[in-house]
């Protein structure tokens, strides 16, 4: 019976530590293995500062190359990949002594992925923050500042990165970041099938206020009783808005103005006056239905002809890639104009991963692939003769070669996620005077006043993951219009007030105005 | 004989129970966990402060609860019709039946929900509501219909697995029991109560008392992805997980959710040793220790 009693025992503690180890195991081994992954990191890194950099490149022959480990987002096949790896490194060994390792990771798993290779502690060297924040990143030190590392090994990165660009992929005045070739600002507004807009028949640049807009769509569904006039991607309903959203956690200002004053988004006038539209259009069934729990691309969507268009973000060539996807033409009517935020700006770099073992050659090779176009071609568009050919080659125009296309290339081409691709051949179909374009919409963008602001949500972390759960209760069903904003906007802030939105809201406003009186 | 197990166990569920300090630190990754700075009970205050609190833990114990008994009902009922088909084929299909859902992915399940209740082309709506006369219902924003529908979805996909461990029970059965009671003229119903029932007793016991363990924890893809984490659901569906889900997808805070993970633990364990105890005040062999 003893003997028994003892073994039950036994096996009930051993039942319920499964349970308490289920996900506490995994967090200890891994940051116990990135502790001791970075003590050794730090030793060779302070051994390579002693070495004079100078007589770096002499020993670089007959030192072993060092491999450069990256993570790219988007799909990769294993052997365009190797090819790639290939060619980079073939042009990286007598420049730099450096060989490349690249892993391609899929949209949906990329932050997934990052994360666990981030906090792991495996060797990786540079990843591009793809719906990664570098601010939480660098706080938990899972990425390495790289000012110093930069004026000693990047200067042509250095030389081209703006003050205020500078100053958004900076957190404590430490870069964190390498912004990518990309539109650094945004403005919204309204698109619409051309065909169904010109059966409406409207002048797109007249078309300012909700209203206005109201009597286009209610139009329009008239004549295509079986489309909604607005279509979601999946829940995204890319409401038109000028809020610089500071970061993480409630707490706005209005990127359009002057005034610093944090704000609480859904007190503002101009957040009312959408939901309570979205309601009255979502009861009129301008709006598709389920909107809230959409799991379908406003792409998909638009093809299948469900919906005619939709509220979206209007950055260069966004309208063109949807119009190319589906197939059509679009209408776009401007809502907001361009503003540029710290977020827009950091929202995509190149990272120097704690799990670096050699962060000078990291960055050595960041900066080649920032000034080498044969590089940059590579990371951006793959290999020549396999995953694209040459159209025009004194205009530098490449297209797919016969029998591939975006679908099934091995190697996906995504300028915007890889370091400086205005350097790269354009693709055919694309404006000629893509870079220019780009560069005069970022440099026209209305520049936030908190740009380079950068909250650090740590002191309130606790209410911003109690408001989190009162946004993801509300915040859908209103903006898609699913509930009553008359009943439901004085609960929610209930809620929030409930859940200490306050305190975050004053808790940035703090921050900011140590920031502002800073950087003044 | 045990060494290995006991060497396994140990090192595969003693060991890591060091993590279990990361509640209670601010985790810096670049000093690792044993240099971070204690933060005492401050990883845990979010789950506690919040307004939520009380919503989570109602929803999550009462879900459980529910689960647990009427899967249990449904699972042993089963398992008692299985025992009494004859026929060896149409056995081993409704078993195979049984079990599918058991393996079906909950993103899966999720879908087929979402293909009966989709209010536009949802089957519900469109081939029983509307033939009916009455109106269609928007079901991913009417919230009084959802704690039938995850008891529903929870069930279907769950019992199979439970059943089968009652038939595997109740095939052992010595089956001289029922021959002797048939001779003694009990008829079907009384041999249920008085032999099948009691045999069922300790797996029943022991299946339970393994529940309860878990009776803090909710299944996240149950609770999150069938209802196509709809807000205006969220009362009805939020339940720990999903909450420490929803409030840290943007923070990634590990101290945070270890901290949750902890509390869930703390709160299994303890339930264990009182129900085990319970249990033990009324038949001191059922038992586990």
């Amino acid at each position: 019976m003893q003997k028994k009693k003892m073994l039950g025992l036994l096996t009930a503690v051993a039942m319920s530590t499964t349970l308490i180890t289920a996900c506490g195991d995994n967090n200890g081994n891994s940051a116990n293995t990135a502790n001791s992954a970075n003590s050794a990191n730090s030793g060779t890194t302070a051994s390579n500062n002693a070495a004079a950099p100078a007589d770096k490149n002499e020993n670089a022959s007959s030192e072993k190359p060092y491999t450069v480990d990256l993570m790219m987002v988007g799909d990769g096949k294993a052997e365009d990949i190797k090819a790639v790896n290939e060619e980079i490194s073939k042009i990286t060994r007598p420049l730099i002594n450096a060989d490349v390792n690249i892993t391609r990771v899929g949209f949906g798993s990329f932050q997934q992925q990052a994360n666990l290779a981030l906090s792991s502690g495996e060797k990786m060297d540079l990843f591009v923050t793809f719906a990664l924040d570098i601010s939480s990143l660098a706080t938990s030190g899972q990425i390495l500042p790289m000012t110093k590392l930069l004026e000693d090994h990047g200067q042509d990165i250095m030389k081209n990165l703006s003050e205020g660009d500078r100053r958004a992929v900076s957190i404590n005045n430490e870069i964190y970041a390498i912004p990518t070739a990309k539109e650094k600002a945004t403005n919204y507004g309204y698109i619409m099938r051309k065909d169904i807009a010109d059966e409406v028949g409207f002048k797109p640049e007249e078309v300012k206020t909700y209203d206005q807009l109201e009597e286009i769509m209610t139009k329009a569904k008239k004549l295509h009783p079986d489309m909604y006039p607005i279509g979601l991607d999946f829940t995204n309903v890319y409401r038109p808005n000028t809020e610089d959203n500071l970061g993480t956690g409630p707490g706005v200002i209005d990127a359009m103005g002057e005034s610093t004053k944090v704000v609480n988004m859904i007190e503002t006038d101009s957040y009312k006056d959408f939901v309570n539209h979205m309601y009255k259009w979502s009861k009129a069934g301008l709006v598709m239905p389920d909107a809230a729990n959409n799991s379908e691309s406003r792409i998909s969507l638009l093809k299948a002809g469900k919906v005619m268009g939709g509220f979206s973000g209007l950055n260069p060539g966004n309208v063109d890639d949807i119009a190319k996807q589906v197939g059509q033409p679009f209408t776009v009517i401007e809502l907001t104009k361009p503003f540029s935020i710290t977020g827009h700006v950091s929202g995509m770099g190149w990272s120097l991963a704690s799990g670096s073992e050699n962060p000078e050659k990291a960055i050595e090779f960041l900066n080649l692939a920032h000034t080498n176009a044969d590089i940059s071609n590579l990371l951006v568009n793959g290999v020549k003769g396999r995953n694209y050919v040459m159209v025009d080659e004194a205009k530098g125009i490449i297209d797919y070669p016969q029998g591939v296309d975006a679908s099934n290339t091995g190697w996906m081409s995504l300028p915007w996620a890889t370091p400086n691709a205005a350097i790269s051949y354009l693709w055919k179909g694309e404006p000629e005077n893509k870079w220019d374009y780009l560069q005069q919409y970022n440099s026209s963008a209305h520049q936030s006043p908190a740009k380079g602001f950068r909250f650090n949500p740590e002191s309130v972390a606790n209410e911003i993951a109690m408001v989190s759960n009162v946004d993801a209760k509300y915040s859908l069903a209103l903006e898609t219009g699913t509930l009553d904003p008359a009943k439901t906007l004085p609960k929610y802030l209930d809620e929030l007030k409930a859940a200490g939105v306050d305190k975050v809201i004053a808790e940035k406003q703090k921050q900011l105005d140590e920031w502002l009186a800073a950087n003044k | 004989m045990l060494i290995p197990g006991c060497i396994y166990i140990f090192i595969n569920n003693y060991i890591p129970m060091g993590g279990l300090m990361i509640a209670f630190k601010k985790i810096n990754y670049r000093i690792g966990i044993l240099h971070s700075p204690w933060v005492g009970l401050k990883n845990f205050e979010f789950l506690f402060k919040t307004k939520e609190a009380w919503t989570i833990t109602r929803n999550t114990i009462l879900y459980n609860l529910t689960f647990i008994v009427i899967g249990t009902v449904i699972a042993v009922g089963v398992a008692m019709l299985l025992n009494q088909i004859r026929q060896n084929g149409a056995r081993k299909s409704y078993q195979t039946i049984i079990l599918l859902p058991h393996l079906i992915s909950i993103v899966v399940v999720s879908y087929l929900v979402f293909g009966f209740l989709s209010t536009e082309s949802g089957f519900v709506n469109n081939s029983i509501l509307e033939p009916l006369g009455i109106a269609p219902i928007s079901w991913y924003s009417t919230a009084k219909f959802w704690p039938y529908i995850i008891v529903i979805v929870a069930i279907w996909k769950s019992f199979g697995y439970s059943c089968i461990i009652y038939y595997a029970t109740l095939v052992g059965i010595d089956k001289s029991y029922y021959e002797a009671a048939v001779i003694d003229g009990a008829s079907r119903w009384k041999q249920m109560k008085h032999i099948t029932l009691p045999g069922l007793k300790s797996i029943i016991i022991i299946l339970t008392l393994m529940s309860i363990s878990k009776i803090f924890y909710s299944d996240f893809g149950l609770f999150y992805q069938v209802p196509m984490n709809s807000g205006a659901l969220i009362d009805i569906t939020n339940t720990i997980d999903t909450y420490v889900y929803r409030g840290l997808a943007k923070l990634n805070n590990i101290g945070m959710a270890s901290a949750a993970g902890f509390f869930q633990s703390i709160v299994g364990f303890v339930l264990v040793i009182l129900a085990n105890y319970i249990v033990k005040k009324i038949d001191e062999d059922s038992a586990l220790f």
